[in-house]
């Protein structure tokens, strides 16, 4: 009885370490995280990897905040219809084209254009930040700092917001 | 997050990232849930609820990878 006893505490005891689960840690070289990138989920191109130990990261900040209006100097933003896109100087700025009679309109003076595709990616703004390199179809620094503060300036509720929320720590 | 077979998808709103990671990851953000932890906890931590497959510098050493790598992906921040 004696030897059962101890026999069935042996058992007992190899259950309970048995019982805590192996965690493979995994090697140092090898990645453990991998990121897919936004644009993935709508079958876009293809997705970001993660990197390992001693690697660079490749996650890229592919979320969009949207220009679709022209901008002053002061990021203030104003509707681009009637803004005359082939008049672009060497800055970006183009002059106001419409054939209005109204007071307003007459003193409506020239503003940066929207950047070409509309819209600028997260990462865009982060390769600035960190390196100066204007977006593509953007030529002028003096038209990118009016987009920036334009972007600065969004709030709750405004398209891109949420995506210049989640730049803040990287800009 | 939701678990996939034995990885686990960590969908970070304010990015729109999805995170693809692997169970030490899932392991280490359980731990890391409410509390700040320094590389020697962490691995008392792991060491106290999981057996490892490794013992000693080498299980600090692959942890301080694991860690750098989520902080690189802004999983967790470092705190000095």
């Amino acid at each position: 009885m004696t030897d059962e006893r101890k026999s069935d505490e042996m058992e007992l005891a190899a259950g309970k370490a048995s019982r805590r689960a192996l965690l493979r840690l995994g090697a140092v070289a090898a990645p453990a995280v991998v990121t897919l990138r936004p644009a993935w989920a709508t079958g876009g191109h293809h997705g970001g990897g993660g990197g390992g130990g001693g690697g660079a990261t490749t996650s890229l900040a592919m979320c969009q905040i949207p220009i679709d209006k022209v901008c002053d100097k002061d990021g203030k933003s104003y509707d681009a219809y009637g803004y005359d896109m082939s008049s672009a100087d060497d800055e970006g700025m183009v002059a106001y084209g419409g054939s209005s009679t109204s007071s307003k309109d007459k003193d409506k003076g020239k503003c940066y254009a929207p950047p070409p595709k509309g819209y600028y990616y997260g990462q865009e703004l982060i390769d600035y930040q960190e390196s100066g390199r204007l977006p593509d179809g953007i030529y002028s620094t003096k038209q990118f700092d009016a987009h920036l503060k334009y972007i600065k300036n969004l709030k709750p509720g405004q398209s891109g917001f949420t995506c210049l929320t989640s730049l803040v720590h990287k800009l | 997050m939701r678990p996939v077979d034995d990885l686990t998808l960590v969908y970070h709103r304010p990015s729109g990232m999805t995170h693809v990671v692997s169970p030490a990851v899932v392991a280490i953000l359980d731990l890391l849930h409410e509390q700040t932890l320094d590389i020697g906890e962490v691995c008392g931590a792991l060491a106290q609820h999981h057996d490892l497959d490794g013992e000693g510098d080498d299980i600090a050493r692959v942890v301080g990878a694991r860690l750098d790598e989520m902080a690189a992906m802004d999983i967790i921040d470092r705190i000095a």
